[in-house]
């Protein structure tokens, strides 16, 4: 397969953009740049339309621009065809940069500024060699056109033009204008590239040209001049001259194709880009780029041409610059969607296919994925007048016993999320959650560096291991899941960052298990003031069912006869689709009618009176506070936004309601024979080796200094929700087991108790006896 | 198509090609043509065994300059960029495949180029494959025969970054494929024959420097692509006809036989395995013969490997001081792999190795330098972590950790690039040998105690080196072979009868012990599955089953006593 050759008939074109150049007005306001501050106020006047081109070309000529970019959107609205010229353009570029500079020569307007001790020295010298051309006799030789131009021309790729990807730019696009997107990986120092190269002739004192278009060049040594040097035959009198050579700035930088360009299992691949003139300086590293630029070989050079007459390398030159940045996350909304979400907001179902089409491969659970739904739309965040904010996101909180597809359901939520972001409690710092002060390698400056939070700014921050988190760590949390913001007072900077993020955190119950012999809050093991934070808190408890356990092992068994999974019997909605339609959800916001707002008034008063009646019976493990009523506000919320609605019915209401109480529910479930069993002898003898194990630990303050610090600090009204962690950072806590007897017995117990707690917990895997049975050992989580 | 006209193929492609692009002048796609007549000729094995191999016994400098070879190598890289050629020279002849325009119309200059023929072809950078046992080797590319036995010189030391073990031997070539079709085909870490025409040209990835190093280059005529284990064996097994060595075809057999003694050979190999290498616990073999024949079955939903932790493996006997290889002794186990695995590789841990090496690729200027575990797809990783001291771990031993959880979890390698990293899939099974009763870096589900006599002279038995290791007769290790390759490539069925008896079974166990969960039962399927496979069992029955839970039962206690 050979590569396209057109031949182009030449004759016209000059013409054409001669035509173009002096003709070419804008229509809008924006090109006239320059008027724009003097035209304040009458733009009711028709004004007279401004030659874009020749406005410029007249900036040029009074040295006061250097870069010309040529749209190819005008060029196509000015011939009103994109078959012409703009495609000759896009098959040749190069040739058609050296095309326009002629004709801009030709139609260059003379100077309306005269030359002056303030202008550059190089601009007098060009002053100076335009007069010699000017005055120069005829058969004399004329400095070369291009020394003489002080602007770069540029073209700019059509709006329409599709940004294609480095590993699709193929030997075809040789020579053409294209458009590529990568991410840039480095970019060289700015250096002087030589354009022409000017000498001096010490005989006869002619000047010499010598066009540079190569990377290297051979210096010439003999004076050119025809009436002088050449006839009397003297040789090697040439001198470079630094000061009259025409040098460019030239940088060269790679790019390198982005995560969402390359095909899976494959490398990315990279591209080379020069650069040259007034776009030098304008990428940094890690900056998102467009570039449209032209399309070319090296051919090789010295040793490698001998062995070749292959031409390697490609490169880019670039053309045009194109910063992307955030906007690149931006979706496209195709018609195709449009249409499918239009559909989508008419299905009566709506509500149970989006939450259904939730990591549609994990079983059950049609609850916690509706509260998942609804914390991908969020509620309306509102901004008081005086400064206050009130938070939109909502909070929520899973906690099951391990192996219940919580981290699935995380993970799934990050990737459907427009800027989700998963990371797990254990695996990251205070510091990497909330914000750390760098110095950034490239520019030695210092930086802020956002952690997990602030890159979730605006998204779903995803925190697996909950409870494995840092104490200290967790705090910074706090900030965020109300005032969605973040204050960092470290080296020397302080200031607040916008975390304006839902938190879906996943959490396993003390000792990794839920533990029903224990109260749900000790199981929870999660401080009151976090978890009022959380507008949702589901448990889900691995319980052994018939049914389920059938329809367990039916799944697994299938999946491992046939390789893949189960058909599904329902549909499932595309995550795509599902996040255009989110997308569109938040476009809404929703109000609360007067008569709805009634109703949450009095579904709160009797949600407070219930919790006081729970208080009293000593039953209540979650807090309803004023909080809880902002929870409902933003759960209804969400739900209109699904309906696509703008104000909120009392429907949402209800099923805001029903989701806090099943939300509850699941707390409560395990409760009825829990309760008996938290009174019973062996649960009070577990506290009391519990307690032991503390205080064991307490003794050995010299070398754990920080279980000590932590256990001294802890105000008491906390200390109750969060003091078995101790136990969980002390490993092999080891308790003999007649200091335990000798404890329970005083304590009034028998000794047939003590052993059936101790055989009680020892199937639970929360102890084991070791060394002959005399010692009690606390097994560690991990 | 006589024997002749591929005896003067193999002496001179550079002609054949000619020939072709004057028979074909009109031809668009002289490429394809060429492939199809070069894959066309070599079409058959013994054929294409005429083929001059290019390998480490037979490195570059030992051929020719342009003599044809076929190489058997590792992707490395294929981030390098397409290159340009003259498909035809302004004389009319033949561009491509290293052919350029003799002297005198070269030096004309690239000003005369006619940009019309300018065609292109991708480069990728391949290596000699990594992990691939010597035997593996000597059956695909004919045996020692040639017995050059050139003393190894280390030629490849200047692109030692390119192969994930630069201390073995090893070197790299700078591949340049013609034929576009599938290009995009080639990943990094898959391992392909490329059949070519080997030369020297400056190596396409140091553009940074100034003066350019010649790589050895092939250049590529066809290419054939390979199983994931390199080497095809019939499953179930067969009785092999001769005692050839190498397998032939599995379908040129006349009429393949199944074996029936494969419940004894397996007894044989497990005992074997057991004597050799791990101090005759012949159960403690028996779940290393199940690590080796798993694979990645499929990715969604993701039945992957489990690795495999032998705990309480002792610790090397001390090396004196004074010895002159300080390095501490590798366990036997790893040469033992190495004589049933295609592809086998020992990952000694230490805190040096672990702080100073890299275990994932990262590409830095352009380049994507290899890591520890850039290794082909069915690859057995042995991890040893005996050689591991009280130290510090800092931050590369840490992420080199990670990334090794990460392929034990997820089968993915992460390669690193600046600004962005990519995932890309991996099929390595990890066993790993720890000193305590758990491993002490990586977590793992499965876990099988060593019980093997802990005197001195017994451990030192773990470790002797792998010359002493007592290789059983042809015959026998040849049917260790096709068992263990050959359940690699096999497939086991689930049928709906077994299924309802596990799912019954299952649900009776949730119903008496709260503690099972569906991990449980996700592993015991695994198991079974891979019991049946070693056992040559096409489908999975109740029996295998029954056996395989208890086998895994049996692990169970071991562990928590």
């Amino acid at each position: 397969m050979s590569l396209p050759v057109v031949t182009i008939d030449l004759t016209t074109p000059p013409d054409r953009i001669k035509q173009f150049l002096s003709q070419f007005a804008s229509k809008d306001l924006v090109d006239g740049m320059a008027d724009i501050g003097l035209q304040d106020g009458d733009d009711v006047l028709p004004r007279p339309k401004t030659l874009k081109y020749m406005q410029q070309l007249q900036r040029i000529a009074n040295r006061e621009q250097e870069m010309l970019v040529i749209d190819l959107e005008d060029i196509s609205e000015h011939e009103r065809t994109v078959a012409e010229l703009v495609s000759r353009i896009r098959r040749n570029a190069r040739r058609y940069i050296s095309l326009f500079s002629e004709v801009i020569d030709s139609i260059m307007p003379l100077p309306t500024r005269d030359i002056s001790e303030h202008d550059d020295v190089i601009d007098i010298i060009l002053h100076q060699r335009r007069e010699h051309n000017n005055n120069a006799e005829a058969g004399q030789q004329l400095i070369p056109e291009h020394l003489l131009r002080r602007y770069n021309l540029y073209f700019q790729p059509l709006r329409s033009d599709i940004a294609m990807v480095v590993r699709d730019v193929k030997g075809a696009h040789l020579g053409r204008l294209i458009t590529v997107r990568g991410i840039v990986t480095r970019v060289s120092e700015v250096k002087p590239l030589l354009r022409v190269n000017a000498y001096t002739c010490d005989s006869c004192g002619s000047e010499t040209f010598q066009d540079i278009t190569r990377k290297d060049f051979q210096p010439i040594f003999d004076c050119q001049n025809e009436d002088g040097c050449k006839k009397n035959g003297i040789h090697g009198t040439l001198h470079m001259q630094t000061r009259a050579c025409r040098f460019t700035p030239f940088q060269e930088v790679k790019i390198q194709e982005m995560a969402d360009q390359v095909p899976v299992g494959h490398i990315p691949r990279s591209m080379t880009i020069h650069v040259h003139g007034s776009l030098t300086r304008q990428m940094n590293p890690g900056d998102i780029v467009h570039l449209g630029g032209i399309f070319l070989p090296i051919p090789y050079t010295g040793y490698q041409a001998i062995r070749a007459g292959l031409l390697t390398d490609t490169f880019l030159e670039a053309n045009h610059i194109h910063q992307l940045k955030k906007q690149y996350r931006e979706m496209e909304l195709t018609p195709n969607v449009m249409r499918e979400i239009d559909t989508l907001s008419t299905d009566p179902e709506l509500y149970s296919k989006l939450a259904q089409s939730i990591a549609p491969e994990i079983y059950g659970h049609l609850d916690v994925k509706k509260a998942l739904l609804l914390l991908l739309v969020g509620g309306v965040t509102k901004a008081l007048g005086d400064g206050l904010k009130i938070r939109g996101d909502l909070n929520i909180c899973l906690m099951g016993d391990p192996g219940v597809a919580k981290s699935q359901l995380l993970k799934y939520i990050s990737k459907v999320a427009p800027r989700g972001v998963y990371t797990t409690g254990r695996g990251s710092s205070g510091v990497g959650l909330t914000a750390a002060v760098m110095r950034d390698p490239v520019t030695d400056e210092m930086v802020l560096e956002g952690g997990a939070l602030v890159l979730a700014d605006n998204g779903i921050c995803c925190i697996d291991e909950f409870d494995k988190m840092e104490e200290s760590d967790r705090t910074a949390i706090h900030e965020v899941m109300e005032q969605q913001t973040i204050s960092i007072s470290k080296a020397g900077i302080s200031t607040t960052l916008n975390a304006r993020t839902s938190i879906l955190a996943a959490a396993n119950p003390l000792y990794g298990r839920y533990n029903p012999k224990i109260s749900p809050v000790e199981n929870i093991n999660l401080p009151a003031a976090l978890l009022s934070r959380f507008d949702l808190l589901f448990l889900i408890l691995d319980k052994p069912t018939r049914e389920d356990d059938e329809q367990l092992a039916m799944h697994v068994t299938h999946v491992h006869m046939h390789n893949t999974h189960p058909a599904l019997d329902f549909e499932v909605l595309d995550p795509t689709l599902i996040r255009h339609y989110i997308a569109r959800a938040r476009q809404h916001r929703p109000t609360v009618p007067a008569e709805v707002s009634e109703y949450v008034v009095n579904s709160y008063v009797r949600l407070r009176k219930e919790a006081k009646d729970e208080d009293a019976q000593k039953k209540s493990h979650t807090y309803t506070s004023a909080r809880t009523l902002l929870g409902v506000l933003r759960l209804s919320q969400a739900l209109a936004r699904l309906r696509f609605a703008d104000s909120v019915m009392q429907a949402d209401v209800n099923e805001a309601l029903r989701l806090m109480e099943v939300s509850k529910k699941s707390l409560a479930d395990d409760d009825e024979e829990g309760h008996d069993h938290d009174r019973s002898d062996v649960s009070k003898i577990f506290r009391l080796i519990k307690e032991m194990a503390k205080q064991a630990q307490v003794g050995r303050k010299g070398r754990r200094a920080r279980g000590a610090r932590r256990f001294g600090r802890g105000p008491g009204g906390e200390r109750d929700m969060d003091v078995d962690e101790d136990e969980e950072e002390a490993d092999a806590e080891e308790l003999s087991m007649i200091d335990i007897r000798s404890r329970v017995l005083t304590a009034g117990f028998t000794e047939a108790q003590l052993m059936e707690t101790v055989l009680e917990y020892e199937g639970l895997d929360v102890w084991t006896r070791v060394a002959n049975n005399t010692k009690l050992r606390f097994i560690e989580t991990d | 198509m006589t024997a002749d006209r591929r005896a003067q193929t193999v002496e001179n492609p550079t002609a054949v090609i000619q020939e072709l692009y004057r028979a074909h002048a009109s031809s668009s796609d002289l490429p394809r043509l060429v492939a199809d007549h070069f894959s066309k000729l070599f079409l058959s094995q013994s054929t294409f065994a005429s083929i001059p191999p290019l390998n480490v016994q037979h490195p570059p400098e030992s051929h020719r300059d342009r003599a044809l070879v076929r190489f058997r190598a590792m992707v490395q890289d294929t981030s390098l960029s397409t290159e340009m050629y003259l498909g035809e020279h302004n004389d009319g002849s033949c561009g491509g495949w290293g052919m350029y325009a003799s002297d005198d119309s070269g030096s004309s200059g690239a000003g005369d180029v006619d940009y019309a023929n300018l065609q292109e072809c991708n480069v990728v950078w391949a290596t000699t494959v990594p992990a691939e046992s010597s035997w593996c080797r000597d059956e695909l590319d004919g045996g020692n025969s040639g017995v050059v036995q050139s003393p190894s010189v280390p030629t490849a030391s200047s692109r030692a970054h390119k192969y994930p073990h630069p201390e073995r031997e090893h070197f790299g070539v700078q591949v340049k494929i013609y034929n576009r079709e599938n290009i995009e085909s080639y990943k990094a870490s898959d391992v392909v024959t490329f059949v070519g025409i080997l030369s020297s040209e400056p190596c396409g990835l140091d553009q940074t420097q100034e003066d350019v190093a010649d790589a050895p280059t092939l250049h590529v005529l066809f290419t054939k692509p390979h199983t994931p284990n390199n080497l095809p064996r019939p499953f179930p097994r067969v009785v092999r006809q001769s005692h050839g060595g190498a397998i032939t075809s599995v379908t040129a057999e006349p009429s393949p036989r199944e074996a029936e003694d494969t419940p004894q050979i397996r007894e044989e190999l497990m005992s074997w395995i057991a004597d050799e290498a791990l101090g005759g616990d012949c159960q403690a073999a028996e779940w290393v013969l199940l690590s080796c024949i798993s694979k990645v079955q499929a990715r969604t939903p993701l039945l992957l490997p489990s690795p495999l932790v032998v705990s309480r493996f002792p610790l090397p006997p001390p090396v004196p001081s004074t010895s002159p290889s300080a390095a501490a002794p590798l366990p036997t186990l790893s040469a033992v792999l190495n004589l049933l695995l295609p592809l086998s590789h020992s990952l000694p841990l230490s805190l040096d190795s672990l702080n100073k090496s890299n275990f994932t690729p990262e590409s830095k200027d352009e380049d994507l330098h290899a890591g520890v575990l850039q290794l082909p797809q069915g690859t057995v990783l042995l991890v040893s972590e005996g050689g591991v001291r009280e130290g510090q771990l800092h931050e590369r031993g840490l992420m080199n950790i990670y990334a090794l959880q990460q392929v034990m979890d997820t089968q993915t390698l992460t390669y690193v690039f600046p600004f962005s990293q990519f995932s890309f899939p991996t099929d390595i099974t990890c066993v790993i040998l720890a000193d305590g009763r758990k491993s002490t870096f990586f977590r793992t589900v499965l876990n099988v105690p060593l019980r093997a006599p802990t005197d001195p002279a017994a451990i030192a038995a773990l470790y002797k080196p792998a010359d002493e290791v007592r290789v059983p007769s042809r015959e026998k290790l040849d049917a260790f072979r096709d068992l263990v390759v050959g359940a690699r490539c096999g497939k086991v069925d689930v049928p709906e009868k077994t299924s309802e008896h596990i799912q019954t079974q299952f649900v009776r166990a949730r119903q008496s012990d709260r503690s099972v969960t569906a991990d449980d039962l996700i592993r015991w399927m695994a198991v079974a599955k891979l019991y049946a496979l070693s056992l040559h069992e096409p489908s999975l029955s109740v029996e295998t089953w029954q056996r395989a839970k208890a086998f895994d039962d049996q692990r169970k206690a071991l562990v928590t006593v």
